[in-house]
This record gives C-alpha cells, sequence and structure tokens, in this order.
C-alpha cells in the first residue's frame, strides 16, 4: 500500500480540523466549539472503513 | 487577528493536496486543478468584497486586490482533500454513484459541508475575526450563518463537476487545463448567484 497516496489528502483535512480545534481551546478559550470537528472525523472514519474494504476487495483478487 | 494561523493552517493543507496531486494525477491535471482553484479563490472573494450581504477579510497578512492571499489556496485544498476521499467513500460503499456525474462531486459537497463547520466556527469569534458577516446573517452555531455549509458544499459540488467535464474532453491536457482555468470565472458566477438565491430562501423561511 502507498501510504503517501492514501494519507495526504487525509492529512490535509487533519491539518485544519487540529489547526482550528488548537485555535478554540487556547485562543478562543471555548472548547465546546472544538466538538465541531465532530462530524468531520466521522468522515475520516468512514473513510478508514473505506479504505479497508476496498483493500480487502483487491486482496481477495 | 492571528490570521497568520489560518494563513499557514491553509497553505499547508494545500501543499500536502498539490504534492498528492502531482505525485498520482497528471502534472496537468495538478496545475488546472490548483491553477484554476487560486483564480476561482482570488478573484471570487474580490467579487464578495462588492457584496455587503456576504462577508469581509479584515486584517490578514497578504492581500491580492480585496482577497486574502491564503483564499487562493483554501477553496482549491478543501476541494481537492473532500473529492479524494470521497471518491473512495463511493467506490467502497456505493460504487454504482461513481458511474454518473454528480456521484463523486455530491458526495464531496456533502464532506465539503461538514468541514466548513469547525473552520467557520473558528473564523469568526471576536478573538480571530478571521472573516466577518453582516449583523443581518442569520447565525445558527457561535457566529456561523446558515448559508456557510451550502456555500462551500455548492462551491465544491461546481468546482469539480466542471474540473471532472473539462478534463475530460478530446483534446490535449494543456488545452484541457488552460479551458478549465478560463472555465474557473464561470463557476464564480453560477456560485455567487447560487448563494444569493439560498441566502434568499433562509430570509424568506425565517
Amino acid at each position: 500500500m502507498d501510504l503517501a497516496k492514501e494519507l495526504l489528502p487525509v492529512a490535509a483535512i487533519l491539518v485544519v480540523l487540529i489547526s482550528m480545534a488548537l485555535v478554540d481551546i487556547i485562543i478562543i478559550t471555548d472548547a465546546l466549539r472544538a466538538l465541531t470537528i465532530i462530524p468531520m472525523l466521522i468522515v475520516l472514519l468512514l473513510w478508514t472503513a473505506a479504505t479497508v474494504k476496498v483493500r480487502r476487495r483487491e486482496d481477495v483478487r | 487577528m492571528y490570521a497568520e494561523i489560518v494563513t499557514l493552517t491553509v497553505m499547508l493543507g494545500c501543499l500536502l493536496c498539490i504534492i498528492h496531486s502531482w505525485l498520482y494525477r497528471s502534472h496537468w491535471e495538478t496545475v488546472a486543478f490548483f491553477v484554476g482553484g487560486f483564480v476561482f479563490g482570488i478573484v471570487r472573494e474580490n467579487l464578495v468584497a462588492l457584496m455587503p450581504q456576504l462577508y469581509t477579510y479584515p486584517d490578514h497578512p497578504f492581500y491580492i486586490g480585496a482577497a486574502p492571499l491564503m483564499m487562493g489556496f483554501g477553496w482549491s485544498a478543501s476541494f481537492y482533500a473532500c473529492w479524494i476521499i470521497s471518491g473512495r467513500m463511493v467506490e467502497a460503499f456505493a460504487p454504482s454513484l461513481s458511474e454518473r456525474w454528480w456521484g463523486v462531486p455530491l458526495i464531496s459537497a456533502i464532506n465539503s459541508g461538514l468541514l466548513s463547520i469547525p473552520v467557520e466556527v473558528a473564523a469568526g469569534a471576536s478573538q480571530t475575526q478571521w472573516w466577518i458577516w453582516p449583523a443581518s446573517a442569520m447565525k445558527v452555531l457561535w457566529e456561523m450563518p446558515a448559508i456557510v455549509p451550502y456555500g462551500w458544499a455548492g462551491a465544491a459540488f461546481l468546482f469539480i463537476v466542471f474540473f471532472q467535464t473539462a478534463m475530460r474532453r478530446e483534446n490535449t491536457p494543456r488545452k484541457n487545463a488552460l479551458t478549465f482555468i478560463v472555465t474557473t470565472l464561470i463557476i464564480i458566477i453560477i456560485h455567487l448567484v447560487y448563494l444569493i438565491t439560498i441566502r434568499t430562501i433562509i430570509v424568506i423561511l425565517t
């Protein structure tokens, strides 16, 4: 598996999510705002499940 | 305040996307997507600056006209990252969608709308004010107006549909890339008309 191919776009999203959560907690000092990253984290979980499924399908072939 | 944070975040995210595209897609596709994204971001935000019902950008480190430099990178980074992960999700869970022209762009639009939420919630606070919506905008989550996820989603859908269409044309890759970059000007107009329509619907419903 080519890790860079799989992970670079996900890393780009994670950079944004982590940066925004840190801004919420450290600069705005309202940790509740950081919970707004949860929907996108669920999307990334779905992407992980999708990647595992596609890899298994390719391994069967 | 602290606009350097969002500028560096967006530019780092975009750099990762450009590296991915350069390594795993054709070079002309990469040029088309990210130069097109830069043109889209800078021209669009200069037009937005002329529309008082939308937002303004105070206090950014670098501008091109009225547009912060980061907007030349931000839109394309969100479009690209959401497009790639959405393609994988469609491939795994709904492969029949990938045969439809709107399939992957639609999932990319939904994901882009979800990505907008943490960005806008951080951007609008009094401590940051990376961009400021007018008082008349209907706020739904801290300072985030209701229109925001629809705006990001609509932009992602239009950009990806036009990109896919341009890249499938039977021309040279260079000509397809140049065609798409010029086409981004049309995407901007369609997207701004769409935004005003959504805003009007929200005003009517509330």
